[in-house]
């Protein structure tokens, strides 16, 4: 039986219970009460208390039909959908008040009962434990010794003192046993609605954390896709860089380059090369190579010009590129025409870059190259 | 979770919890309106003061007709034959049962004990707020019975003091004349010496000065208070206290140790015995078997005072009350009302009853003088002033819950006081203290 099914077979139980104990209380009551009244000891049983006893058949009457009016409302609260639900807890706590006042306080054990089936009401709502800090206030309050001090009401143990020796005893005995299995009851049926909460929390946190366990999968996987995107474009234009050097060397690429630059451009493009056929690697290559591209796109599309000329020198082991036009030039070397990205590429071999805009663009790069990969 | 199957309720179902109230409204009303055509009186056959009555109904029905007279449509239900002495548990068992009348009449032994279970109503409202009704026509001493702290819960119907019996022969024979209104304990302790002597010459005393005279009347006659109103707490420990025991003891010594009974008083062999108003107007030829055989002459006089009191009694008064679950509140007030303040059916009292009125007026009126002269006087009695003034001057009887058992212990306490020649403020500290512990449980 899971929990949630057992918490209802408990409640009901409850129901069952409770409703043994009042016709229990009040029966016993209202007999002896009638007991006392034919006994010839009524002057001297008015003596011994403080306040008339119930009218026993009215004690009987009210405190069974508002049991069962209790009863009635309970299940129109499980089965009816009310849209203020409000006035039915407060029906209900009128009901049950009523009772406890019709059996003289003798029983208020049904506020348990009464707090145990609004649980469910409060069940998910911020305001939970309401119901148990009311239901267990109200028990303290209606409480025999508690409530004899304020009003005046005749004990049960005063009606069973009527009887002799055993009978009385047996006769508390059996109140107080109901009265604590009722207890014993609400306990677990506490027990029983907590473990459900908590069952239901679990569930939502394991859930919860799955989700979240999921998402950050997700995240992960996005950005490693992205990075991937990334290194693929890197390696692709890497490999088209260096297929463009790797199928020739370093001069027939830059002639290339020289030939469909000056066609789309109509400019003259001069290469002077006194440097040589040089081995170099391909880093040195792919940097020489593109300081020739930058500065020539630089010299015809910053610099207007129709002439570029470009000398290659060679001493040592340095590498002197110088690219000369008769272009406009320029009084400021703008970030935008590719110096920066030259100068870096340089730093990196540990070259060095000097541009001047004064007349035309001069830009003069120099490489050192590395021994061993120089002359072949 | 499952769903519930639920619907929304519906009008019919406002419908039918509305005619339900309805219905259930119209059923009571209608018995509450039936009901209210009745009313029920509680009542005892006899007199309440232990002597014969042949009367009682005599009154009862006139009462009765008078307030049916007034409220048509009425009608007062009520048992007959009860008898005294089971009134008390006939009322207790129907008050547990939830079946007591509306109006019945309280002893004043059960009087505390049904207020004290809020059995009874408390009447002030209506005694405030009925135009119609002055509870300055009664005597205050009769009406203060029915009050216990500081709520009406009785109304007096017919009262009781308490008054002191004269052997007028016996006084006669000794020479002593009339005795004033306002004699003192030494006027009476000094007739008691004379009077008590051995008239048969036998050398054992037979003729005595005085029997039944408790630590009671010397309290009241030496303005002792022993007890506050609620009976909350005791207070023997006063100089006039120790006052009037050192006069019972004084008294008591007298008989040098011969115990004499009501009995000697009604031989003629006593010349004074505290008694009800009540015992001389039953037996005013005091009790007709002594009557038959001894000639003597029974007058009734103030009690005697003490130094520092007054010739004041005690009264005990039979109350009318309203039952505080009747829901014929209205028409109870004014049954109450024809029976202790019609002076009609409180005149009654002279001519059916044995107490007195409680109504000053009745008491007091020139008629009511006539027609107690008319049966008092045969003996050259009694002057109806007697009463008018003991009542004026008496102090309601204590009518605390556990007054019964504490009058008890004090009578046991002053007993042995008397008998063992005990210090009297010693004495008087311990009964106090007994008193008080018991009053505290």
């Amino acid at each position: 039986m899971d929990t949630s099914a057992l918490k209802n077979f408990v409640l009901s139980f409850m129901k069952s219970f409770n409703f043994i104990t009042v016709l229990y209380i009040s029966i016993i009551s209202a007999v002896t009460i009638i007991k006392i009244g034919n006994s010839g000891g009524a002057v001297m049983f008015l003596k011994k208390v403080n306040t008339l006893p119930p009218v026993p058949e009215k004690m009987l009457l009210t405190s069974l039909s508002f049991f069962v009016f209790l009863m009635a409302l309970m299940y129109m609260h499980d089965n009816y959908e009310m849209k203020r639900q409000w006035y039915i807890i407060v029906m209900e706590f009128i009901c049950t008040v009523s009772v406890i006042a019709a059996l003289q306080v003798n029983y208020n054990g049904i506020i348990l009962l009464f707090v145990a089936h609004i649980m469910k009401s409060f069940e998910g709502s911020s305001k939970k434990l309401l119901p148990l800090i009311l239901g267990s206030t109200f028990f303290l309050i209606f409480d025999f010794n508690v409530c004899s001090n304020i009003i005046k009401i005749t004990s049960f143990e005063t009606y069973a003192e009527y009887y002799i020796g055993t009978v009385a005893a047996v006769l508390i005995l059996i109140k107080n046993l109901f009265a604590t299995l009722n207890i014993i009851l609400f306990i677990v049926y506490t027990i029983l609605h907590l473990r459900e909460q908590m069952d239901e929390k679990d569930e939502i946190n394991s859930l919860n954390e799955r989700l979240q366990a999921a998402n950050r999968e997700l995240e992960n996987y996005a950005a490693e896709s992205e990075k991937l995107a990334q290194t693929r474009e890197r390696n692709r234009l890497a490999r088209e860089i260096h297929d463009t050097l790797e199928q020739r060397d370093l001069l027939s690429a830059v002639h290339k380059m020289i030939s469909q630059m000056s066609a789309a451009s109509k400019a003259k493009i001069i290469l002077d090369n006194s440097a040589g056929r040089l081995a170099l690697g391909e880093d040195e290559e792919e940097v020489i190579y593109r300081i020739i591209q930058e500065s020539i796109t630089n010299s015809i599309r910053h610099g207007k010009a129709d002439t570029v000329r470009i000398w290659m020198t060679r001493e040592y082991n340095i590498v002197t590129i110088t690219i000369k036009d008769n272009g406009v030039g320029a009084s400021n070397i703008e970030p935008g025409f590719g110096i920066t990205h030259m100068k870096e590429r340089l730093d990196m071999l540990g070259g060095k870059i000097q541009v001047d805009g004064s007349d035309g663009f001069c830009v003069v790069a120099e490489i050192p190259i590395r021994w061993g990969t120089g002359n072949d | 979770m499952t769903l519930r199957k639920k619907k929304i309720i519906g009008k019919r179902f406002a419908a039918g919890v509305f005619l339900a109230a309805v219905l259930v409204t119209a059923a009571v009303s209608l018995h509450y309106f039936q009901h209210k055509r009745t009313i029920s009186l509680g009542f005892f056959t006899e007199s309440a003061w232990d002597v014969p009555d042949a009367y009682t109904y005599r009154l009862i029905d006139d009462a009765v007709e008078k307030f049916e007279a007034d409220h048509p449509g009425v009608k007062v239900k009520f048992v007959s034959g009860i008898q005294k002495d089971d009134y008390s548990e006939y009322i207790a068992s129907a008050l547990i049962k939830g079946n007591a009348p509306d109006v019945f009449f309280v002893l004043p032994e059960d009087f505390s004990t049904f207020a004290g279970t809020d059995a009874l109503m408390k009447l002030d409202g209506y005694i405030d707020g009925d135009a119609n009704y002055d509870k300055s026509r009664y005597y205050m001493a009769s009406f203060e019975f029915g009050n216990i702290s500081g709520s009406q819960y009785g109304i007096p119907f017919e009262s009781v003091p308490q008054m002191m019996f004269v052997n007028k022969t016996l006084l006669k024979n000794e020479g002593i004349k009339e005795i004033p209104e306002d004699w003192t304990w030494e006027d009476f302790y000094e007739i008691c010496d004379r009077v008590t002597k051995d008239t048969d010459g036998n050398g054992i005393e037979d003729q005595f000065g005085i029997c039944d005279y408790t630590w009671e009347h010397a309290f009241i006659t030496n303005g002792v208070d022993a007890f506050d109103a609620n009976g909350a707490s005791c207070n023997l420990l006063s100089e006039n206290a120790v006052e009037a025991v050192d006069f019972i003891k004084k008294i008591n010594m007298l008989t040098k140790g011969s115990i004499v009974t009501a009995d000697d008083f009604d031989k003629g062999n006593v010349a004074f015995m505290p008694a009800l108003l009540s015992d001389y107007r039953t037996y005013k030829p005091y009790p007709w078997n002594i009557k038959k055989y001894t000639n003597f002459e029974l007058d009734c006089i103030t009690l005697p005072r003490g130094e520092n009191g007054d010739n004041k009694s005690t009264m005990s008064t039979l109350l009318l009350a309203m039952n505080s679950r009747t829901d014929n509140e209205g028409l109870a007030w004014e049954l109450i009302k024809t029976f202790c303040y019609d002076i009609e059916i409180q005149s009654e009292i002279y001519t059916y009853k044995e107490g007195a009125s409680v109504l000053k007026t009745v008491t007091d009126s020139m008629t009511t003088m006539l027609s107690i002269n008319q049966v008092l006087s045969e003996e050259g009695g009694m002057d109806i002033n007697l009463i008018t003034s003991i009542m004026d001057h008496a102090e309601p009887d204590y009518n605390f819950k556990d007054i019964t058992s504490v009058r008890e212990m004090i009578d046991a306490g002053i007993d042995d006081i008397v008998n063992n020649g005990t210090d009297s403020k010693i004495g008087l500290q311990m009964i106090e203290k007994r008193v008080r512990s018991f009053l505290k449980e």
